[in-house]
């Protein structure tokens, strides 16, 4: 569901922020490679649920794309990167809970590849020539057979047409939330960083001289190596 | 008794259970996250430890953990200050993540498994490392060396260790402080290599081997012996407190020259570098990697012989993240005035779950030394059913446009399988794949704890095959050519495999040391051969994991030798893989040849493609 | 003693461990960091109380 405030977000994105700054465009490529690799994690996760060799088969080829996509980030980074890739690191969470019907994990992830690849579609475009744009360009190619595969695989997993539409529609509010959650984190955060400067500069000029006193000394001599509680 | 040991937020989070004095499960969290080395709070590690003992967390008696985040705040904090006016963004992101995390970990860890904070305890981050030494060590009494980067205010620890009225007692000698610290030096100049800090010291190390100490003289002035035998590190090189303007100042890359872009190429190769290639440049980093390695090396030594002037013992404990560089750990085996040395399979971060839980069980309930000793082998057991099942439906046509870059397979190949029932048959067929040049990936039973593959999730190929070494580099873990192999090799022909003294063979089950490989047996080791001859062997005794041993021992029947070349069963930048579906995921994406689970054997039926 | 954490623990650490991070500023000779610290301490967790408040949580830097 990409809004075509999305689609001009994504050109002024293109066009000012990263525009003729590698740092920034590979600091989008980690972005990315981390949601391919959270998505194979899922479908790991997932897989581990589904009793149908058949099924599980298919979702492994799935786990190999979309690998190869990470991957495929990788070695786009290094054409802007300048330090060797790092991997960005979320802390997992599974989508539902375990006594949930494996289908709903897969109404997230087709969630997911829907606006995957609408917007790695658009940034594909709106992007010059370079390793990202062809990067993408092949990926998109990809996950466009993802949204049908696993819309197919909601129905074999025996969700009905209704109950699917209705995931859906949960899993679009639980995304926006979470966008929401993501915006308000990067407004305090910038918060934080202002306050806390302030604050750095009030103090730290009090405090350095003790602090520098402090790290000369050459040994810990307080003896803090017991058990301790709370 | 049960406690649970929970390691996070630097690096490496584990979790580790422990009943009545003994592991029961252990693993790091990066297992069941797919995310190497991850810091987040080991909610899987967790749930896995208890799973595997059919406990819930309500059912612990206490949980551990590795750090006291108090200090370490203090310490972080003061650091910060330290570097006023410079520091002005370390401070900022720093008390960003203490304050909104880290400084409240022992309610995080009361939160996350539902324990009243006073079922929760916590010791110094240097102390569980020489717990963590201790405890696995088996020995009545032991001096301890801890050298790390940074815990709360120490870098570098000694202690003593000993077993008073059935109970461990780990006293503290002295700590030298941050920011004298010799991980952190080795961390900075990994990262001035182009290298990744925190994860690829091990370049750094093996660059070392093509490199000439020329600038450790300069180098000893920087990281400098004191008159009471200790160590000072020379803040003028370094950024540890202004981290964000890089790992080293001018001042380094004035003495040292420019420090390397990751993609300049290093053109070594661990089975001799083609003349011609080595540029001047690539050359002074191989010097500076090697100057930094051998001082590295004498400061370590020179805390040994302190610890021994204080603690004078036969037997050495030695954890922490330094004791993770092989090199420096023979040195350490061949130099030092003691006589045993126990390093702890994961003696990193990940491994002081467990022996911070080992620790509190026999301080509360007491216990004996050789109880508490544990196999690296606690993590999770295969279910091979799971993946064999899926073979039949896997169809490797599908997947030809998501193999790893450069690999190249028949179209038309067949997925084919068989189980064995009968071990000895298993192995044999194994064995013959070996010999013929095949890689082949092996994964059996449970998973070891710690950053070393030792047979239950390692890839394998036989050891004296330089190119197809060279092609499991290139096509399977798109690794470095100047990162050399390990091998794994029975203990009944180690001896004449190792160039070292027979008493010392039992030290070596955990590939932690780089030892010398005898001359006779050179040509046969020569893929898993560094530059200058040694290798990091794993001496496997049966009883320390009888399903690899034996398959060792039928590749010996066939080779001459029960040794392999073996390394981590993981794709380059993840962790070692944890389930079959992993595997298998890695098998088909790689230029890897067959797989074995267990007692099933899968391969590539190329033959009829 | 229960195992189990209670409602109100979230509200018990907070003073305890700030007396801890007091006490360990103390021990390694930096008495002079305290009130620094508590300064620190009052911010985050002015913060904290703030954000129990759900839809603003977004807007508050999260302590727990």
């Amino acid at each position: 569901m990409i809004t075509s405030i999305e689609r001009l977000k994504i050109r002024l994105a293109v066009s000012v922020e990263l525009s003729g700054k590698p740092a920034k465009v590979s600091e989008v490529i980690r972005g990315f490679q981390a949601t391919e690799a959270d998505g194979v994690w899922h479908l790991y996760r997932g897989m581990k649920q589904i009793a149908d060799p058949k099924e599980r088969a298919i979702i492994f080829g799935h786990c190999l794309e979309e690998e190869s996509h990470a991957d495929a980030f990788v070695r786009a980074y290094k054409h802007y990167g300048g330090r060797v890739f790092t991997p960005t690191h979320y802390e997992r969470k599974a989508l539902y809970a375990g006594d949930e019907p494996i289908w709903k994990t897969f109404a997230f992830v087709h969630v997911g590849e829907v606006d995957a690849t609408q917007r790695f579609r658009i940034l594909s475009q709106e992007l010059p020539a370079g390793a990202l744009k062809d990067c993408l360009s092949n990926v998109v190619s990809d996950e466009e057979g993802h949204v049908d595969l696993t819309y197919e695989m909601l129905k074999r997993l025996g969700a009905t047409d209704s109950a699917i539409r209705s995931e859906v529609r949960w899993v679009r509010a639980r995304r926006l939330w979470e966008r929401w959650l993501r915006t308000g984190k990067r407004l305090i955060d910038n918060l934080a960083n202002i306050s806390l400067s302030i604050v750095y500069y009030v103090f730290g000029a009090l405090l350095f001289s003790a602090a520098r006193r402090r790290l000369a000394r050459g040994f810990v001599t307080y003896d803090n190596n017991k058990m301790k509680h709370l | 008794m049960k406690v649970l040991g929970v390691s996070y937020g630097y690096h490496d989070a584990s979790a580790c259970l422990v009943v009545d004095g003994r592991v029961i499960a252990a693993a790091a969290e990066e297992r069941f996250t797919r995310q190497k080395h991850d810091s987040n709070f080991p909610t899987y590690a967790v749930e896995y430890c208890l799973k595997e003992a059919g406990l819930t967390s309500g059912d612990l008696d206490q949980a551990i953990f590795n750090e006291d985040p108090h200090a370490k705040f203090s310490r972080v904090l003061c650091s910060s200050m330290a570097a006023f006016p410079d520091s002005r963004r370390e401070f900022v992101e720093s008390m960003k993540a203490w304050l909104g995390r880290k400084l409240w970990a022992v309610n995080t860890i009361s939160a996350r498994l539902d324990l009243a904070p006073e079922k929760i305890t916590y010791l110094g981050h240097h102390y569980s490392h020489a717990v963590q030494a201790f405890m696995g060590s088996g020995f009545d009494e032991s001096a301890i060396l801890i050298v790390d980067a940074v815990g709360d205010w120490a870098c570098s620890a000694l202690y003593t260790g000993k077993w008073v009225d059935g109970k461990p007692r780990v006293d503290r000698l002295l700590e030298v402080s941050f920011p004298n610290s010799l991980g952190l030096v080795y961390s900075a100049v990994t990262a001035y290599l182009g290298f990744s800090p925190n994860d690829s010291e091990c370049s750094t190390m093996a660059l070392a081997a093509f490199g000439t100490p020329r600038f450790a003289p300069r180098m000893r002035e920087i990281i400098k012996e004191t008159e009471d035998g200790l160590y000072e590190v020379d803040q003028a090189y370094f950024n540890f407190t202004k981290f964000f303007r890089g790992p080293v100042t001018e001042k380094f890359l004035e003495e040292f020259g420019p420090a390397r872009s990751y993609k300049d190429n290093l053109p070594f190769d661990c089975f001799g570098t083609p003349a011609g290639v080595v540029s001047k440049d690539a050359q002074r980093l191989a010097d500076v990697a090697a100057s930094t390695q051998l001082v590295l090396e004498e400061r370590v030594l020179g805390l040994c012989r302190k610890l021994h002037g204080m603690a004078p013992s036969v037997n050495l404990c030695f954890a922490g993240g330094v004791s993770l560089n092989c090199v420096s750990n023979y040195r350490v085996l061949k130099d030092s005035p003691f006589k045993k040395i126990y390093i702890p399979p994961d003696p990193g971060d990940g491994g002081t779950s467990v022996g911070t839980a080992l620790y509190y069980d026999a301080a509360e309930a007491g216990g004996v030394p050789g109880r508490s000793e544990y196999s690296p082998y606690q993590g999770v057991e295969l279910d091979e059913l799971d993946a064999v099942k899926l073979v039949d439906f896997i169809k490797p046509e599908h997947f030809h446009g998501y193999l790893k870059q450069g690999v190249e397979l028949p179209k038309g190949s067949k997925w084919r399988f068989k189980t064995f029932s009968d071990r000895k048959e298993l192995y044999a067929a194994v064995a013959d794949r070996l010999m013929a040049g095949q890689i082949v990936g092996c994964m059996q039973g449970r998973s070891e704890l710690g950053p070393r593959a030792l047979g239950n999730r390692s890839i394998l190929i036989r050891p004296d095959d330089q190119k197809l070494a060279t092609r499991l580099s290139k096509h399977v873990k798109e690794r470095a050519s100047l990162r050399p192999y390990a091998f794994s090799v029975t203990e009944k022909d180690a001896q004449a495999t190792l160039a070292i003294d027979p008493e010392h063979l039992r030290m070596n089950r955990w590939m932690q040391f780089a030892v010398p490989v005898e001359e006779s047996a050179k040509a046969r080791l020569a893929g898993a051969l560094h530059i200058d001859g040694t290798s990091r062997p794993q001496v496997c005794y049966v009883d320390d994991n009888p399903a690899y041993h034996a398959l060792l021992t039928a590749f010996g029947e066939r080779f001459g030798i029960g040794a392999l070349l073996n390394t981590s069963f993981n794709p380059s930048g993840y962790p070692m893989v944890t389930t079959p579906v992993e595997a298998m995921v890695m098998f088909a994406r790689t230029d890897m040849d067959a797989l074995l689970l267990n007692t099933t054997v899968i391969w590539k039926d190329v033959e009829h493609a | 003693m229960s195992n189990t954490r209670k409602w109100y623990t979230g509200l018990v650490v907070i003073p305890r461990t700030a007396l801890r991070t007091a006490g360990a500023f103390n021990n390694q000779g930096l008495g002079r960091f305290v009130p620094f610290v508590f300064v620190l301490l009052l911010g985050s967790a002015v913060l904290w109380i703030i954000n129990t408040i759900a839809p603003l949580a977004p807007f508050i830097y999260s302590l727990f």
